[in-house]
């Protein structure tokens, strides 16, 4: 499955912040939406897979915002569903997975220039069905949180 | 593209709204409880799977549910709670149906419920809070 998709270019060119390269996407939309960044930070933790602690984020522009300026719910959804999603695919062998289920809070507002960060949690994975989470924070301070609940589809 | 019935409207002319594609709103007076939206569902919504992306479902029900507690209170609220699950997928083409219903409203927040279909099957369900503020309703 993963063998023929290409990744895409993000719509508008970000510099990534320290640390943190591009992260290669595969879904139109969240091209469209990105960029995204990632990095693995190995001090931090052996993460999901024993190969260092996963951190992914992305800056809070003009095209993420609502007529308040402040950070659509929609984004930061699309966000969690495309970052917890890289446990799904990493733990599923890049095989293809759905989203089933998504709960999410919004604590406080993101605005225009904010880096909303995540370290994307596996909570567990039983038979065809994995558990992720993450807290999505600015600064350290937490903006948002989603847990969700994954279809691991067999390979096609 | 078909045309959209003359009495929907675009939900925003600017920002996140505007930038995925617009959604359109059925007109109804303020104070009603219920809201009627129509999507049609393009190539950048995608995920690379050739089916609507999960954030961009969750992303039309937030804002039809968000305007529809805007349309029932008279000014916009935030969305503080969300919850959504994801029944069955949808391909590029499909003219999105959303139907959001409020279904309790306090002094300071929301309880509502959305539905997105097409051709009348339910492909994803929401239930969300929002924070309200009548006071900044206009009169």
């Amino acid at each position: 499955m993963s063998s023929h998709l290409k990744p895409l270019p993000p719509a508008r060119e970000v510099a990534a912040p320290p640390g943190y390269e591009i992260m290669t996407l595969f879904d139109p939309f969240e091209a469209f939406v990105g960029p995204f960044f990632d990095k693995r930070v190995p001090q931090d933790g052996p993460g999901f897979d024993g190969k260092g602690e996963l951190w992914a984020s992305f800056f809070i522009d003009e095209r993420h915002v609502n007529t308040q300026g402040i950070c659509h719910g929609g984004m930061l959804m699309s966000f969690a569903d495309a970052t917890l999603g890289i446990i799904a695919w990493r733990i599923n062998n890049q095989n293809p997975s759905v989203t089933l289920s998504m709960q999410t809070n919004f604590l406080k507002a993101g605005r225009i220039g904010d880096l909303v960060e995540v370290r994307p949690r596996l909570e567990r994975k039983a038979s065809g069905i994995l558990f992720a989470s993450g807290s999505f924070e600015v600064n350290g301070e937490p903006l948002f949180t989603a847990t969700s609940l994954w279809k691991l589809k067999k390979p096609s | 593209m078909r045309e959209m019935p003359p009495d929907y409207a675009p939900v925003a002319n600017e920002g996140y709204n505007a930038y995925l594609g617009s959604i359109y709103k059925k007109d109804a007076p303020v104070g009603t409880p219920t809201g009627h939206f129509l999507f049609d569902l393009k190539p950048h919504h995608l995920n690379g799977g050739g089916t609507a992306h999960g954030g961009l479902i969750m992303s039309l029900l937030d804002t039809s549910c968000g305007a529809t507690v805007a349309q029932l209170v008279g000014a916009s609220g935030s969305t503080v709670s969300f919850n959504c699950d994801f029944l069955d997928g949808v391909q590029v083409g499909a003219r999105l149906e959303i139907a959001a219903r409020v279904t309790q409203k306090t002094k300071t927040v929301a309880f509502v419920e959305g539905q997105l279909m097409k051709d009348g099957n339910v492909l994803a369900t929401a239930r969300g809070i929002w924070r309200i503020f009548p006071e900044r309703a206009s009169a």
